[in-house]
């Protein structure tokens, strides 16, 4: 175990050494050919380095950078049953509340200000209050329609054609 | 013999590999064709470089080489214009042949003037090398500034308009600016050729495939029940339900290919037999619905395309939703027809949707429209929860292709009332059956683009000159006109059922039924119903006594019975 994880290291850290070299040796190339000055070969030079660095990053974690959850979805109560118990799918919410774009990975804020978990959002559609389906509220933790129905209308009445917002995700860790 | 043959032979394979992996992958036949196009000009003008180092000297690499390198360039500013299209497509199509055949005419001239793989982007002697250089050069230029157009003016392709630019870039990078390094080097051997062709080629791929249409084989609908047609054009419907733009485009279709662009949501059953292609979530939703209605109606001209839910696109997109839905429009050919739903959008986007150049259509909400034509006619929409039960749907569910059954639903009700009637009431029924089949008909048989509020309820003069209304304006409206015309009291309508079935002699008979009851007329309520029945027939059995002529007496018992048909019927209403 520990000699595959040396070699990996070293692999990785003669890549990328092998990398630097070549970089090196196009900035000194191209800088004698258009004898470029310090300046302009800083600015060019740091521009690529930074961009084959950034590009190497997303190649060695093989993970788009916006999957970072830098994106947090918060969610009142209502919104996935009583809780996020961790078997949830869906979550519903209002047609204002500020969702991640679909693909995102983001942290999930129950009504406190306190990450409960981070989820992977894989579809967001929009709904009416009425044409919402059975499968739709147990799939966010209701018992069914009429518990999804009681918990959303509590407190205030709530228009049948009111457009619900479903954010279909997948739970990535439950704190 | 240096290395120059084997990493051209290597760059050739592998712009193939990818040409292949395109040819079966990306649905985009134009721009796909005029890549792949561009891709095996570059391998052939690579192969010619090659076949200069090491074939036969007899054979003319040199004009085979400027040949295939000049028109690899006119290939990848056509693919630029074919994958972003904008302005008439006329004026594309000649911009492209004007290139090419520019392209073509250098080469001939090249050819005869001896021109060399390794004069490419070396400093020129005489105008014909300028013109060599300079060639290749504006090909670059023209796409460089297609797709920094395509950015800016198309909000839904910047991701592909970004990866097009990289690889644009690259392609400079690896032909014009290598080209002139690598002599200066003394690594002439690569003169005349572009190193970066295949990775260029998978940046062009990543952005055909991020917009790769969704599959589709392009069939016709099954005939529609729709009794009305709707020319070719671009249809936005406003509505709640896409009950109406559902019915547009199975009208739009005709005999030709239908395609059904929808949301993840389920199939809807107005849909069946219709193919249908499911939108994928993400921020590339707008950019692939464009793709594919546009790919779709360029291989169907006569075609109909119907995008079920804008609302999905623009959860994920945005308002680039409508540039996306801008540019099928624009490239949508004369006989083809688009449809769009405005279901589930929010009034701020609805209004954006405003700007779209198709037909701006607000129908009533259907089921609404029904109900208000049931309750003119029979002073009720009870009728229409009961048909849609019976069909395993709710009201809002039910489809414009539906209204006959619905019809035949009301007319066997209103016969199945009729028969507890009597002789005297049936011209009645059979006037309200009437009317009622020619109000839903009409309504039926009236396209969305000519629905006026008169067309829903033409009873009611009220409603003249609101022109087309929304369905909320319409319950309104119909709730309004209920309010002013109110139906009378319990009392006073069996009053009125005593007398119209026993004639004079109802009101005396209804008066000794209020004493026995012990009510007066204003307080009688649904519950005592059953006993105005049950006292009416013992009151008109002591009547009946006191006659002594035959003929009367049978009389008498037909309007009892009459009265006990108009009593079970309030009782119904009031249920």
């Amino acid at each position: 175990m520990a000699s595959f994880r040396t070699r990996e290291w070293t692999i990785r850290y003669v890549l990328l050494f092998l990398i630097s070299v070549v970089l090196v040796a196009g900035f000194w190339f191209h800088g004698t050919f258009y004898e470029l000055g310090l300046y302009p070969l800083l600015l060019v030079g740091g521009l690529a380095t930074f961009l084959v660095l950034l590009t190497l990053q997303a190649v060695a974690t093989g993970k788009p950078f916006r999957r970072r959850p830098r994106w947090s979805l918060s969610l009142p109560r209502e919104s996935v049953g009583r809780g996020l118990a961790g078997t949830q799918t869906v979550a519903i919410v209002s047609l204002g509340a500020s969702i991640p774009p679909a693909g995102s990975v983001a942290n999930v804020v129950l009504e406190t200000d306190r990450t409960v978990a981070r989820m992977k959002v894989e579809d967001i559609r929009r709904c009416l209050a009425e044409d919402l389906e059975e499968s739709d509220a147990v799939a966010a933790g209701f018992k069914g329609l009429e518990d999804f129905r009681g918990v959303w209308s509590r407190g205030h009445a709530r228009d049948p054609q009111e457009i619900l917002v479903l954010v279909q995700f997948q739970l990535e860790a439950h704190k | 013999m240096t290395a120059a043959p084997a990493v051209l032979a290597s760059v050739i394979a592998a712009t193939l590999w990818l040409s292949g992996l395109l040819a079966v992958s990306v649905r985009r036949r134009v721009p796909l064709s005029t890549l792949l196009a561009a891709l095996a000009l570059f391998s052939v003008a690579h192969g010619a470089v090659v076949g200069r180092l090491v074939g036969p000297s007899d054979v003319p690499w040199d004009a085979l080489w400027l040949a295939s390198f000049l028109l690899g360039h006119a290939g990848i500013a056509a693919f630029l214009v074919t994958m972003f299209p904008s302005g008439r497509p006329r004026f594309r199509g000649a911009a492209i042949a004007g290139i090419a055949v520019f392209g073509g005419g250098l080469s001939v001239a090249g050819a005869a003037a001896g021109w060399e793989s390794s004069d490419a982007f070396q400093p020129p002697t005489d105008v014909g090398l300028y013109a060599l250089n300079a060639y290749p050069v504006v090909c670059l230029a023209v796409a460089l500034a297609e797709s920094l157009a395509a950015w800016k003016q198309s909000s839904h392709r910047r991701r592909e308009a970004s990866l097009v630019f990289a690889g644009l870039i690259v392609l400079v990078v690896g032909g014009p600016v290598y080209g002139f390094e690598l002599s200066v080097l003394g690594l002439t051997d690569f003169v005349g050729t572009n190193l970066a062709v295949p990775v260029a080629g998978v940046l062009f791929a990543l952005a055909l495939w991020r917009a790769n249409p969704l599959a589709f084989r392009g069939r016709p609908a099954p005939s529609p029940e729709i009794p009305w047609e709707l020319a070719s054009g671009a249809y936005v419907l406003d509505e709640a339900r896409p009950t109406y733009a559902e019915a547009a485009f199975l009208a739009a279709t005709g005999s030709q290919p239908a395609l059904a662009i929808a949301s993840s949501a389920g199939r809807r059953p107005e849909l069946a037999g219709v193919e249908t292609v499911w939108l994928p979530p993400g921020e590339r939703c707008a950019s692939v619905l464009a793709a594919t209605a546009s790919e779709f109606l360029s291989r169907h001209p006569r075609g109909a395309v119907l995008i079920d839910d804008a609302s999905y696109a623009v959860v994920h997109c945005g308002l680039a939703t409508v540039d996306a839905i801008r540019s099928i429009i624009r490239a949508m050919p004369k006989g083809a027809s688009l449809v769009v739903s405005l279901q589930k959008l929010t009034h701020e986007e609805r209004q954006a949707f405003r700007t779209l150049s198709g037909s701006w259509i607000s129908p009533p909400e259907f089921h609404v429209a029904l109900a208000a034509i049931l309750r003119a006619r029979l002073g009720t929409s009870d009728l229409l929860p009961r048909a849609a039960r019976m069909w395993g749907k709710r009201p809002q569910d039910l489809a414009v292709s539906e209204v006959p059954a619905l019809l035949d639903y009301v007319r066997a009700v209103l016969q199945e009332l009729r028969a507890p009637s009597d002789r005297a009431a049936e011209p009645g029924w059979a006037q309200v059956s009437e009317d009622l089949g020619a109000d839903l008909e009409r309504f039926w048989r009236t396209p969305p683009t000519q629905m006026m509020a008169r067309t829903i309820v033409p009873a009611a003069a009220t409603f003249e000159g609101l022109g087309i209304v929304k369905a909320s304006s319409v319950s309104e409206v119909v709730d309004s006109v209920m309010e002013k015309e109110p139906q009378p009291p319990l009392g006073e309508a069996i009053r009125e059922a005593f007398v119209a079935s026993l004639g004079p002699a109802g009101d005396p008979v209804f008066r000794r039924v209020l004493r026995k009851l012990r009510k007066e007329t204003s307080a009688i309520d649904a519950e005592d119903l059953s006993k105005v029945a049950r006292l009416a027939d013992e009151v008109i059995a002591d009547f009946g006594g006191a006659l002594d002529v035959v003929d009367a007496g049978q009389d008498l018992v037909a309007r009892a019975r009459r009265l006990q048909a108009r009593l079970a019927g309030l009782a119904g209403e009031a249920r």
